[in-house]
């Protein structure tokens, strides 16, 4: 299926480039990894990320193979507010610029977003938040390490599980070795790769096609594409939106960094970011719309991004479309497993399984949980099912459940365990049920609204309101011996 | 109408096999993938049409060439018509015309998804009061808090 | 209703722009951090 309209690569060309990448990325990792002389250095960078390298590596672990692959699929699908509907995605990092200053302040010593939980809402709370942001990072790990494996197979021929492989070993070993500095240090070069790689396979688009003529195209030929009120694509808004916050919100890879960075400039730094992830889905995915108007035949939806460059571009647009690709899957992988690992070291075996662990066993532990979670990731990949994509999906209802939990908690002294705890349940079971009868594109939004309607209720009963001293942990253990 | 002989058409099978579901196929997201068969399975150049009539008066050529699939999308709604024939000198040869695959675009209603977004623009400032009135609450706070000392 | 073309053409030649706008930004801010030895 793959070869039906040739490889625009051929292997060996594909081979050399998965190997240059590889070392560079590996040699990296191992140069930086050095700054790292604890564990603290390992999993926060010495809390210390200046603003390009913050800015940077916040934006090229948001920009993941979906944003390179799926946009031109959107516009494809949904025409011009297709691809403005996916740009939203980036009011996520927008509006976590505030929400990091404010997690600065409440856990100047925090590590990670289930810290903040534990603290804030007790443990029952918290299991049902590792639960969901469990199932939701290793959906997205999977389908990641799986959309590396097809995206190399189809540009040059590399076999699936190969590709998969090599993709996901080079992330493990880089990651492996030089923690979150390795991460960030090649976050930034990749985003440097991502930006100016989208922008010359656009630029090569508009030399070859005439944009009024793909307009015209458009208008007799797809005028849904051009409709203002194209109604696909003004549903899929608001639930792309909150998916897209649930991610944001939640997840442990934005924390992170909330932590890693200076504290004066980490909400500048994601300022920033969103402002340098907005134009990308219109940039990466209007090259779809010139299919049509260029003669190109579109077999594939999933493949059309790749499909236009290469054959805008020849072996060339190919190339670029290829390392574009590694560097945003390998931006966003890298990043996952070391913030995953983290939630687990810290929340489960630190604070749950072994309080009396030390930094040496930490740091050690670690890297078997880095290889752990790789050796996972790899396993479910390698079957290379379908219906794992799906599991990425019904996550959206799941974590849009988190939202107002963790914005109650970071902003409402009223906020309590029990409104948290059923907004969080009850917004995943509705949020799953919309899914399955309405449809995916009512499902987070459905669940954002009622675990917002949950957390209002219960904040409406009179409690004692939280002190928000307890949250600085290291300050109360000080303040108790 | 001459004779047709089923073994010498193209056969369109996606999105839906056009000798069985003779129903018009209902879409609702204006873009689909369209399938056809060869006959003998052999690759051949053919044609892609779509128009608005059955009788494919002013068709428009979607494709033409060797492939057996082609993703449409960004239909307006209303009825549409496609085939898949083979091309050639004779185009318009009347063996090489295979029936058509009926095509129902029909959008969600605009009620629906303006009520969707209604709701999500309401949660959407929802989200946008709490942390901005939250983050200046705090940023308030603290700054009474510094000059107090 | 549909987009004029005049704004489908300003939005793809405004999101290129400032694709690679963003791209010179990040470049500039690391020469910055890198100067003041305020990278990490």
């Amino acid at each position: 299926m793959d070869n039906l309209q040739g490889l625009a690569l051929d292997r060996n060309t594909g081979w050399i480039l998965l190997a240059i990448f590889g070392v560079a990325w590996v040699a990296l990792g191992i140069f930086w990894g050095r700054k790292a002389k604890n564990h603290e250095g390992f999993s926060l960078a010495g809390r210390n990320v200046g603003m390009a390298l913050g800015a940077a590596t916040t934006m090229a672990t948001w920009v993941t193979s979906n944003t390179i692959m799926l946009a031109p699929k959107f516009a494809l699908e949904m025409g011009v507010w297709g691809m403005l509907a996916y740009s939203t995605a980036s009011f996520g990092l927008f509006l976590f610029a505030p929400m990091a200053w404010r997690i600065r302040r409440l856990l100047p010593k925090g590590y990670t977003s289930g810290d903040f939980i534990r603290l804030r809402y007790g443990r029952r709370v918290w299991v049902l938040f590792l639960l969901v942001s469990g199932i939701y990072s290793i959906a997205w790990l999977v389908t990641m390490a799986m959309a590396g494996g097809v995206v190399l197979q189809t540009l040059s021929g590399i076999e699936y599980r190969f590709g998969m492989s090599v993709i996901l070993l080079v992330c493990v070993l880089y990651t492996l070795f030089g923690g979150l500095y390795a991460v960030i240090g090649t976050d930034f070069i990749q985003s440097l790769i991502i930006l100016f790689g989208v922008v010359i396979v656009g630029i090569a688009a508009i030399w070859q096609v005439d944009l009024s003529s793909v307009h015209t195209h458009l208008m007799t030929e797809q005028p849904a594409l051009l409709d203002v009120l194209m109604p696909v694509a003004l549903l899929a808004l608001f639930n792309n939106l909150f998916f897209g916050f649930g991610e944001i919100f939640h997840n442990n890879v934005w924390w992170t960094r909330a932590f890693a960075l200076r504290g004066e400039i980490s909400h500048k730094a994601f300022f920033l970011s969103g402002a340098l992830w907005f134009p990308i889905p219109i940039a990466a995915g209007f090259i779809a719309l010139c299919a049509a108007p260029l003669g190109i035949n579109v077999i594939d939806a999933d493949g059309v991004g790749p499909l236009v460059a290469s054959h805008l571009l020849g072996s060339v647009g190919a190339i670029v479309v290829f390392v574009v690709v590694f560097c945003s899957l390998a931006s966003s992988i890298d990043s996952l497993l070391a913030a995953t690992s983290e939630l687990f070291i810290r929340d489960v075996y630190h604070k749950w399984l072994r309080p009396q662990a030390g930094e040496v066993e930490l740091r050690r532990l670690g890297s078997v949980v880095i290889i752990l979670l790789g050796l996972i990731t790899w396993l479910l990949s390698l079957p290379r099912l379908g219906e794992l994509n799906l599991v990425l999906f019904l996550s959206g209802p799941l974590v849009a459940s988190v939202i107002f939990p963790v914005l109650s908690g970071l902003y409402w002294a009223r906020a309590g365990r029990e409104g948290a705890f059923w907004a969080i349940l009850s917004g995943s079971i509705v949020g799953l049920y919309t899914y399955f009868t309405i449809g995916w594109y009512a499902a987070s939004l459905v669940s954002a609204v009622v675990s917002l309607l949950v957390v209002l209720v219960f904040a409406a009963f009179p409690r004692k309101p939280f002190d928000w001293q307890t949250l600085d942990e290291a300050q109360q253990q000080q303040s108790a011996k | 109408m001459g004779e047709v002989d089923s073994q010498e058409m193209t056969r369109i099978v996606a999105p839906v096999d056009a000798y069985v579901g003779m129903e018009p196929y209902v879409n609702d997201s204006g873009a689909f993938l369209l399938i056809w068969e060869y006959p003998d399975a052999q690759p051949l150049p053919v044609v892609v049409e779509r128009a608005d009539n059955d009788a494919f008066d002013n068709a428009a050529v979607l494709y033409r060439g060797g492939d057996d699939r082609t993703y449409v999308s960004g239909l307006p709604a209303g009825r549409h018509y496609f085939r898949v024939r083979l091309a050639g000198e004779f185009d318009s040869v009347f063996k090489d015309i295979p029936a058509p695959l009926v095509v129902d675009i029909a959008y969600q209603p605009l009620a629906r998804v303006f009520t969707l977004m209604m709701l999500g623009a309401l949660t959407f400032l929802a989200t946008v009061v709490i942390i901005v009135g939250g983050t200046m609450c705090f940023k308030r706070q603290r700054e009474r808090e510094d000059a107090r000392g | 209703m549909v987009f004029t073309e005049s704004f489908f053409v300003f939005l793809i030649i405004a999101s290129l722009a400032w694709t690679a706008i963003g791209g010179i930004i990040l470049l500039c801010l690391w020469v910055r951090d890198a100067r003041r030895k305020q990278l990490w």
